[in-house]
């Protein structure tokens, strides 16, 4: 598991995580050819050109999710739930995200969510600056 | 005849989130003439080199040929400490040449080893190839050495991207496509319990599977708690130590051979786009098994209406479902529906409307060596000596998986 400094100043997902800490969504693109490149590349693969980061709305669709029950994974306290969403200003992107436990019994796939930045904690002391997702109509709670 | 890969292509059609590897036809060159493994245990502190090489002396007896006889060896790269063919020669005593590849072993590769011995055998590198696999993830899990979540830790974007929400390891990979399963096709939990009690029912009566003692009904599946919804225990593959191994050659000289040889009809590979995120596959209720299974049948001439028995690889039994559907034996989505009809039991034939599939009991109840069974059981099956064995089988296809790849071998009986 990545300290919070090594997602920051990750080579190719750095950007992903200090927008985050700023607060904002962003995925990586290609703004000559005007096409999302996700996951993220030095290059765009059509034009050879440096690919930049561009913000994102925040709603996006629940593509499907799971509620981990089992400390399978150890750096996370049960229950918890990573999920997958598409932003719905940038389809065909997938993003991994996460959503707090007290949502279990509302999700439903193809529900609208939108993001939200807290810290996550990890098992052994690790916290960053996230973004999740909730469902819609659950902003400012 | 040989067909061209452009046949090939044509036939096995093409898809916008995948597709199938150009692999050459080479059906009918070469057949598997022997078998074998070794016990598979839990945590036994065997070493992986020690239970290779006693699979294969096992693999040789079966075939009744002398280790100086094998010119080829076939192992895995980078699961696990496999054999090298110094290894196979301080051990046998020989002094042959070995022709070597790393890209045998299990998973897919269980499938596609068939491919490049067949390449191998018709470059006259080889004569006689040994395909091995050999895991102890048991011992690794109790010594908190070696996973099979290592790999997908240490991928840069994955760790960078995944785990920092905690999506890793495996299993929650596919209960995550899982439940958008359920959600696009309604699929039940009662008919995902299907494939774990079935695979079980097979292990019931399979002589050397892990789990022959432990009966699993509806009601202790349903009872299970979730382990990461909508997997239960069951729904997930064993932890085991073992190894299996499969001598090929060609179906001219497998003739000469004691045991009725078991040919390569068809192999065929598939990969997503995006690989290797599977985070990224835009079919999320779908496996590359779409690509591999038609490309596969393409080169053996047949439908999958012709295959008797299969063999799938079934790390969860979320993905086992998914192929059987990608495999083309009932409609996309049908699955649950089919599974829950009992008809992946041993004994519903295809006549039946069924399709026996694991029938020594898969990676869920009979050992989790990556698919190497798979193919050893099917070969026990086309002859005719299978413990489970289901009438009148002539062809069978293995159903191999890594995720973001698929690939499919079909067996037949010689003319």
């Amino acid at each position: 598991m990545l300290e919070q400094r090594d997602l920051l100043n990750h080579a190719l997902a750095g950007p992903f995580w200090q927008a985050a800490a700023d607060g904002k969504l962003v995925i990586c693109s290609c703004a000559n050819c005007e096409v999302d490149i996700w996951y993220p590349k030095e290059r765009c693969d059509h034009c050879n050109q440096e690919t930049s980061w561009r913000e994102l709305g925040g709603r996006a669709r629940l593509l499907s999710w799971t509620v981990v029950e089992r400390a399978l994974n150890p750096n996370f306290a049960v229950p918890y739930i990573p999920a997958l969403v598409e932003p719905l200003d940038a389809p065909g992107v997938q993003l991994v995200t996460w959503i707090k436990p007290d949502f279990r019994d509302a999700l439903v796939c193809d529900m609208v969510v939108h993001v939200a930045f807290d810290l996550i904690r990890t098992t052994d002391g690790k916290e960053f600056r996230a973004p999740y997702f909730e469902p819609a109509g659950q902003q400012g709670e | 005849m040989q067909q061209s890969l452009a046949n090939l292509r044509k036939k096995s059609g093409t898809h916008n989130w995948g597709a199938a590897a150009d692999l050459e036809d080479i059906s009918g060159e070469v057949a598997i003439v022997g078998v074998g493994e070794t016990a598979f245990t839990g945590a036994s502190h065997r070493n992986n080199k020690a239970m290779a090489l006693e699979a294969i002396e096992s693999a040789l007896l079966d075939a009744q040929i002398s280790p100086d006889c094998v010119d080829g060896l076939m192992v895995s790269f980078g699961i696990a400490e496999q054999l090298t063919p110094q290894d196979y020669r301080d051990h046998f005593g020989t002094e042959q040449d070995i022709w070597f590849s790393d890209q045998g072993g299990a998973m897919i590769w269980a499938a596609t080893c068939a491919h490049e011995a067949a390449m191998a055998i018709r470059a006259k590198q080889a004569s006689v190839i040994v395909n091995v696999f050999a895991v102890n993830w048991a011992s690794g899990r109790q010594q908190g050495s070696a996973s099979p979540g290592d790999w997908h830790a240490s991928e840069s974007l994955k760790a960078a991207l995944e785990m920092p929400f905690g999506w890793h390891p495996q299993p929650l990979y596919f209960a995550t496509f899982m439940r958008r399963h359920m959600h696009e096709f309604g699929t039940t939990e009662e008919q995902l319990a299907a494939i774990p009690i079935t695979f079980r029912q097979h292990a019931n009566s399979h002589p050397g599977a892990k789990l022959r003692e432990k009966a699993l009904s509806l009601e202790g599946y349903l009872n299970q708690p979730m382990i990461a919804d909508p997997f239960r225990v069951a729904d997930c593959c064993l932890i085991s130590d073992g190894a299996g191994a499969f001598v090929m050659t060609s179906t001219e000289q497998a003739r000469d051979y004691p045991k009725p040889p078991v040919v390569v009809a068809g192999v065929g590979r598939g990969m997503i786009e995006g690989a290797p995120y599977i985070s990224q596959q835009k079919q999320l209720t779908a496996t590359p098994q779409t690509f591999s299974a038609p490309w596969a049948y393409a080169m053996a001439d047949i439908t999958p209406k012709d295959l008797d028995v299969i063999g799938v690889y079934d790390c969860f039994s979320g993905t086992a479902l998914m192929q059987i559907e990608d495999m083309g034996l009932c409609p996309k989505g049908a699955g649950g529906e089919f599974a829950a009809k009992g008809n992946l039991h041993f004994e519903r034939t295809r006549s039946q409307g069924g399709i026996p599939c694991n029938t020594h009991g898969g990676l869920l109840a009979h050992a989790y060596v990556l698919g190497i069974s798979h193919v050893i059981e099917l070969v026990r099956q086309v002859r005719g000596e299978a413990i489970n064995q289901v009438e009148g089988v002539e062809v069978a296809a293995y159903a191999g998986f890594t995720a973001e790849e698929s690939s499919t071998l079909v067996l037949r009986r010689d003319a």
